[in-house]
């Protein structure tokens, strides 16, 4: 269903072309939960806004059903590592930002986003402004938001990369039981935690850096629906320990050809 | 608010200390009949409560008020629009740049004479003059805010497929709020100094065409009464739209 060849990112740095990535070639089935995962400045985050559309590659091609991506679409939503809520605006206007773009009236508006707000659990807190919720909270919101569009793809930045370590496990079980228990939407996830990818994903796409390319693909071998049990097993410790020597031989690479 | 109440508490005895002293040191030199230019305060207050009631005085002021009140809004009209077309367009900034540039440098007084012989001494001429010299400074507020609004918002925007339109509803408007209203504030301070100064380039009409015959005719305590007066006025208006101001700030 996503679908990435060649696909390459050149920026222009101190006058000099640098290479963000370079020939990125993985296909997303229809229905996967992955992940990418990879040492800072692989370019994970750009791969993610080149999929969403808000950014253009120089080279290559993305195609989400066989059609080239060409900007953003009704057919994906992003989730903001920083939420990127509206601060003047209630939580209900937040959640409904995405229906409001696509025209849909008010009534319909506010009757989708409280059901999205229900299904995270944000029931009572429609006329909170974002500064009054907490980091979890405020994802929340913006997981309402997306879902609230009903996008086949999501695309997640690093959702839990600004919260707390407890808030964020108690997120990625929601999120977790959110995905599961609804349509299964097409899931591309940001992270750098690899217990993070390993329990939420069908497979964990591990990115190199300089240029960001990918290094390898790791099929997780849990099925679906999943539980928290999988973290657990003694499989769920070799596939994380495996991912972790992985990631611990580039950076080791990287350090050594910086000097 | 309860803060604001503190340092107002805190700030309002060193306030009132460095009034009285400055009082005190003005009627010193006044008894001592330093200068002519210098009346004492009894007589300027007592001037001060009789232009309240004078009914020159109060044509006056209304005519400086129309000007400000037809003058003033239409500024902020045009400054927002700009403004914001400004900060969203490329080429529209650069086709204004350089008026903006010009209109934040150029002395008000240059161009009084060439607005007066454009249009006539009448209150047209004074509206333009307000607009020449508040416009400025409510463009470059509302440009500046507008550039400024948090780049990840309108990558959300975007990312929603959201059309121009709402995006400058609920995204840059908000947003730029924050500098949209100190420029209200500066607009609206500057609207009635390019009004007064106008009027006493003019010489006839309005607070400024009183505070120039007053002069004339060397009435120093009234000419004092009068400056008190638009002092007050001026802080008034300030101290006001800065509490508006403080009300729609968001963290």
């Amino acid at each position: 269903m996503i679908d990435l060849h060649d696909v390459g990112m050149t920026f222009e740095h101190d006058g000099a072309p640098f290479d963000a990535l370079r020939d990125v070639s993985f296909s997303i089935r229809e229905g996967e939960f992955a992940s990418l995962i990879g040492p800072s400045g692989c370019g994970k985050t750009t791969l993610l806004k080149i999929v969403a559309g808000l950014l253009r590659q120089t080279s290559g091609e993305v195609f989400i059903d066989s059609s080239p991506v060409a900007g953003p679409g009704n057919d994906r939503a992003f989730i903001f590592q920083n939420f990127v809520l509206l601060p003047w605006a209630d939580v209900m206007t937040n959640v409904s930002f995405g229906l409001e773009a696509r025209g849909v009236g008010r009534e319909e508006r506010l009757l989708r986003a409280a059901e999205e707000l229900a299904r995270v659990g944000l029931t009572g807190f429609e006329n909170h402004y974002p500064h009054q919720l907490s980091g979890g909270m405020q994802q929340r919101v913006g997981i309402a938001r997306a879902l609230a569009v009903d996008p086949r793809i999501l695309l997640l930045d690093e959702p839990f990369g600004a919260l707390d370590a407890l808030t964020r496990q108690l997120m990625q079980k929601d999120l977790l039981a959110l995905w599961q228990r609804s349509e299964r939407r097409t899931a591309l996830f940001v992270t750098h935690s690899m217990d993070e990818a390993v329990f939420l994903s069908d497979r964990v796409i591990l990115m190199n850096t300089r240029p960001g390319r990918v290094d390898s693909v790791i099929d997780v071998p849990f099925g679906r629906p999943r539980t928290e049990d999988v973290v657990r097993s003694q499989e769920y410790r070799e596939v994380v320990t495996d991912l972790w020597s992985r990631l611990e031989q580039m950076q080791r690479a990287d350090m050594e050809t910086r000097g | 608010m309860s803060g604001s109440v503190a340092v107002f508490a805190k700030r309002m005895p060193l306030g009132v200390v460095s009034l009285i002293a400055f009082g005190g040191i003005w009627q010193i030199a006044a008894n001592a009949d330093v200068s002519p230019a210098l009346p004492t305060l009894g007589a300027v207050i007592a001037s001060f409560i009789e232009l309240l009631g004078d009914a020159r005085f109060h044509e006056a002021l209304a005519n400086t008020v129309i000007a400000v009140v037809i003058g003033l809004p239409l500024t902020l009209v045009f400054g927002l629009v700009i403004g914001v077309l400004m900060g969203m367009f490329r080429w529209v900034e650069w086709a204004v740049d350089p008026f903006l540039s010009l209109g934040l440098s150029l002395p008000l007084v240059s161009v009084i004479p060439l607005i007066l012989f454009i249009f006539g001494l009448g209150r047209a001429a004074i509206v333009v003059v307000v607009i020449v010299y508040s416009l400025p400074v409510m463009v470059l507020n509302t440009f500046t805010g507008v550039r400024t609004v948090d780049p990840d918002l309108v990558m959300m925007s975007r990312s929603y497929m959201a059309g121009r339109a709402l995006t400058i509803r609920r995204v840059v408007i908000p947003g730029a709020s924050g500098l949209v209203l100190t420029g209200i504030r500066l607009a609206a301070g500057r609207s009635l100094k390019a009004a007064i100064i106008a009027e006493q380039i003019v010489g006839l009409v309005g607070v400024g065409g009183l505070i120039q015959r007053l002069g004339n005719a060397f009435a120093v305590a009234e000419l004092y009464a009068v400056i008190l007066f638009i002092g007050l006025t001026g802080v008034a208006i300030l101290a006001l739209l800065g509490r508006v101001e403080k009300a729609h700030t968001y963290r």
